[in-house]
């Protein structure tokens, strides 16, 4: 089976306490996004940040389309929760700085993303500072960051919690048609069951004490999903 | 508004001076006086030397202060044990006046220009190394984190995110060293030098010319306050103004 994710034996402890113990599963490359789901410190972010490179596994690998996570890179760029712009750079230079990483010229960097301020209503803010930007505006910025330089998965680590109910979904409709159109993939950490059930391909629930449920397939049909929420929730209680 | 009421701050001070100084003419001589002989050595050229001795004393005292700081402000970004190394040696040598440096200054540089810069550079010295320290120790690791994801290397980490993230602090501590050197270099020129601003309020004081001493002191007062505005600009327009 092809899979574009797969944790291999996974462990990671912090402060000597296990997070992540013998952690392992793949997804296949059908199952576009993963979800991570669990309450509060069970080790959500860890997670993501063992995905992203910022952290290195104890014990086993961890391998992202095929390719060893060793460091970070433009590979995997992570969209943050409190959105986390340079706030000395205006709109359209956060927006490029993935591209300028990639050492595209100025010219080439800003035609390249007019096409994503378009889809993200920036057009016309390009030259604003983050601190003259709405929180919403603000995250729609941090998407377009990421989604500029068309990487191959995107981690996003509880992006919507901040926006509002019409932005929120505007931005996961645009976000969905990004990676179909880009076969990109996604790990989704959110604390919004409805919102990973609704967004995600498969979903990782996490456990204290290191324990995880890997729920493989997420029916989209509406009354599924109705039974698979009430299912994961349960699960969460346990 | 502000500026008004600064004004008439000024002017009010004026008027008092104005007054009391029909009581002690020596310590306190009339204004018009002071004006007269500020107009008058402006025209004959003594100011304006002057000025421009002390604030190229100055401007060479703080560019060797940043030739030093920021070679080690760069290497303390890539080993960030280095400014707890200097600390012990920074703390024990920052509560000395810069002045009392200079008979050492002398004997090492000789009479001239160089013992007066000597003693600027070590002045403007510290405010610039604490700047760049409290900058490195400020910078976020979220932003480094969204760089490194984002595929950015070490150089446009320096220069996109490093260099930023101090500049707030590199600025004030810029500003701080430039006040900081006007005070030494004043201070300095009175000990050992044959021009400048210090040297003419020596001068005026031996004579007992007291206008002259005046218009030396606010000469002094002016050129810091321009010094400072004008640094203000950029840290207005580069520094914390870009970082709220």
């Amino acid at each position: 089976m092809n899979s574009w994710i797969s944790f291999d034996g996974v462990s990671f402890n912090y402060n000597e306490q296990s997070v992540f113990k013998d952690l392992s599963f793949n997804i296949p490359v059908s199952q576009g996004v993963l979800g991570i789901v669990g309450k509060s410190g069970v080790g959500k972010s860890t997670f993501l940040n063992l995905v992203s490179g910022y952290l290195r596994p104890v014990k086993g690998s961890i391998s992202v389309h095929g390719k060893k996570v060793e460091t970070m890179g433009a590979e995997r760029p992570v969209v943050f929760q409190d959105h986390n712009l340079f706030p000395w750079m205006n709109l359209i230079d956060n927006v490029c700085f993935g591209l300028k990483a990639k050492g595209l010229r100025r010219r080439e960097r800003y035609t390249a993303v007019q096409e994503i301020l378009t889809h993200t209503g920036l057009l016309g803010h390009e030259h604003k500072l983050p601190s003259e930007l709405s929180g919403g505006m603000q995250q729609r910025v941090g998407f377009a960051r990421a989604l500029s330089i068309e990487p191959d998965c995107i981690l996003l680590d509880e992006p919507f919690g901040s926006l509002d109910v019409h932005t929120s979904s505007d931005i996961r409709h645009y976000f969905q048609r990004q990676l179909s159109e880009h076969h990109s993939n996604a790990v989704l950490v959110s604390h919004n069951l409805d919102e990973a059930i609704t967004m995600c391909d498969a979903i990782l629930l996490l456990q204290v004490n290191g324990k995880y449920r890997l729920i493989e397939s997420i029916e989209k049909s509406s009354e599924s999903q109705a039974s698979q929420l009430a299912h994961l929730k349960e699960l969460i209680a346990e | 508004m502000p500026r008004i009421r600064g004004l008439i701050g000024i002017l009010l001070f004026a008027g008092l001076w104005q007054f009391f100084s029909a009581s002690n003419s020596l310590l306190l001589p009339p204004l018009t006086d002071i004006i007269s002989v500020f107009f008058k050595s402006l025209v004959e050229g003594d100011l304006l030397r002057d000025i421009i001795d002390s604030t190229c004393r100055v401007v060479a005292g703080v560019c060797v202060a940043l030739s030093i700081a920021l070679p080690l402000g760069i290497l303390s970004s890539l080993w960030k044990s280095l400014p707890e190394y200097c600390s012990g040696l920074v703390e024990m040598i920052r509560p000395i006046p810069p002045i009392a440096w200079a008979p050492i200054a002398i004997i090492a540089f000789g009479i001239g220009d160089a013992p007066a810069i000597a003693i600027v550079a070590l002045g403007a010295f510290f405010p610039l190394w604490f700047g760049i320290v409290q900058g490195l120790k400020n910078i976020k690791g979220s932003h480094l984190y969204a760089a490194k994801s984002l595929g950015a290397n070490y150089r446009l980490v320096f220069t996109d995110i490093i260099v930023p993230s101090v500049m707030p602090f590199f600025l004030h501590g810029l500003r701080l060293s430039v006040g900081l050197g006007w005070f030494c270099v004043v201070a300095a020129e009175m000990l050992g030098a044959s021009s400048g601003l210090g040297y003419a309020v020596q001068l005026s004081s031996l004579n007992l010319e007291m206008e002259r001493l005046y218009t030396y002191l606010v000469t002094i007062g002016l050129t810091g306050y321009i010094s400072n505005s004008f640094l203000m600009y950029f840290d207005t327009r580069y520094g914390s103004g870009r970082h709220e």
